[in-house]
C-alpha cells in the first residue's frame, strides 16, 4: 500500500469528506464497470454503486490492510451485487406469480408478446452482440455469474478472485469452467 | 462395458482441464496429456472450439468500461449526509465548493485592486515617504488663534 493510500485512508476513517469524494472520483468507474456486468442494467448498476461507496464509509474500520484496498472495494461490490440479484430475482417471481393469477383470470392476458427473434446476421453487430452477450450473463446463476464476470470480463486473476470471494483456488477453477459452458449454452440459445 | 465407463470418464477429466488449459495455468505435464488428448478426440475438441468460442465473444466486452455517471459522486455524498440526519457531509466550507485555483485568482485580484486603489489615494499611503508632494503653504492649515 502506497504512502498516499495511508494517508487517504486515515482520512477516510477520520470521516473526511474531501477524501471521500477522492476515493469514490478513483473508483466509481471500476465499481460501477463490475455492478453494470454482473447485472445488465444501468439504473440498477447506479443505484448498486451508490450502495457500495455508503458501505464502505460505514465499514472502512473494518477494512485491515491485509489486502489492496482494492481487493477489499471489489468484495464488497460483489456481495451488493449476490444480494441484488436475489432481490431481483424474489421480485421476478412475486411479479410471475401476479402475472399467472392475472393470467388464470382472464385467458388473453395469458398471451405474452413474442421476444423479437435475434438474427445471426445482426447479432454479429457490435451493440447487439454487447446486449445479446449481457443477456447472457444475466441468465447465469449469481455464482457462476461472479467468476466469469471476474475472470473473464475484468480480467482478474485466480488468486484474486481467490481473495475476493474467499474460496479455493480448486473450486474457482472448476466452477469457472462449468460457468463458461453454461454461458455458452445460454449465447447458443440467444443465437 | 467397462472401457466405456473408463472413456467417459476420460472426457470428463480432460473437459474439466480445458478452462486451465486455455488459460496456460496447468502443468506442463498436464498440457501434453490434455494436448495429446485432444488430438485424437473429436468430442473433446469440439468441447474446446466451444469454449475458445464464448471466450471470444466474452472478449468484445472485456475491454469495454462502462463509466460511472459524473454524478454518482454528489448522490452518494447527499445519501450519506441525509441517512446520517446531517451528521456527516453537512457543513460545507468554501473551499468544498469552489476550486482551489478559482479562490487564489480572486484572492490575488482583490489584493491587486487594493494595493492600485491605496496607491492612488490622496494620502498614498503606499507610497514611499520621499515621494510624498508636500503639502502648499496654508493650504487647509489654520493657524492656531491666539
Amino acid at each position: 500500500m502506497t504512502l498516499r493510500e495511508r494517508m487517504l485512508l486515515r482520512r477516510l476513517r477520520e470521516r473526511d469528506e474531501r477524501a471521500f469524494r477522492e476515493l469514490v472520483e478513483e473508483h466509481r468507474d471500476k465499481v460501477f464497470n463490475l455492478t453494470y456486468r454482473m447485472l445488465g442494467n444501468r439504473a440498477e448498476a447506479e443505484d448498486v454503486a451508490q450502495e457500495v461507496f455508503i458501505s464502505v464509509f460505514k465499514t472502512i474500520e473494518t477494512f485491515r490492510e491485509e489486502s489492496k484496498f482494492s481487493t477489499w472495494l471489489y468484495r464488497v461490490t460483489v456481495n451488493h451485487c449476490k444480494n441484488r440479484i436475489k432481490y431481483l430475482a424474489r421480485r421476478h417471481d412475486r411479479d410471475q406469480d401476479e402475472l399467472d393469477e392475472a393470467a388464470e383470470q382472464d385467458a388473453a392476458a395469458a398471451v405474452t408478446a413474442p421476444r423479437p427473434a435475434l438474427r445471426p446476421d445482426r447479432a454479429l453487430e457490435g451493440a447487439q452482440t454487447e446486449r445479446m452477450l449481457q443477456e447472457a450473463i444475466g441468465e447465469l446463476d449469481e455464482e457462476h455469474r461472479v467468476l466469469v464476470v471476474l475472470r473473464d470480463v475484468e480480467d482478474l486473476s485466480i488468486e484474486e478472485i481467490c481473495e475476493i470471494t474467499g474460496l479455493p483456488d480448486g473450486t474457482i477453477k472448476s466452477r469457472l469452467h462449468r460457468a463458461r459452458m453454461a454461458l455458452r449454452k445460454k449465447i447458443q440459445r440467444h443465437l | 462395458m467397462a472401457d466405456d465407463a473408463a472413456q467417459t470418464e476420460l472426457h470428463e477429466d480432460i473437459v474439466a482441464l480445458l478452462s486451465d488449459f486455455r488459460d496456460g495455468s496447468l502443468a506442463e505435464s498436464e498440457r501434453e496429456r490434455v494436448k495429446g488428448h485432444l488430438a485424437g478426440c473429436e468430442a473433446c475438441r469440439a468441447e474446446f472450439a466451444e469454449l475458445e468460442a464464448t471466450l471470444a465473444a466474452l472478449e468484445g466486452i472485456k475491454g469495454k468500461k462502462e463509466g460511472a455517471p459524473p454524478e454518482l459522486t454528489s448522490k452518494v455524498t447527499e445519501t450519506i449526509h441525509r441517512r446520517s440526519a446531517g451528521r456527516f457531509f453537512g457543513r460545507r466550507t468554501l473551499g468544498d465548493r469552489v476550486p482551489f485555483g478559482l479562490l487564489m485568482i480572486v484572492a490575488l485580484l482583490v489584493l491587486g485592486v487594493t494595493a492600485g486603489l491605496l496607491w492612488s489615494s490622496s494620502t498614498g499611503s503606499l507610497r514611499a515617504r520621499g515621494s510624498h508632494a508636500a503639502p502648499a503653504s496654508g493650504s487647509g492649515q489654520v493657524a492656531p488663534t491666539p
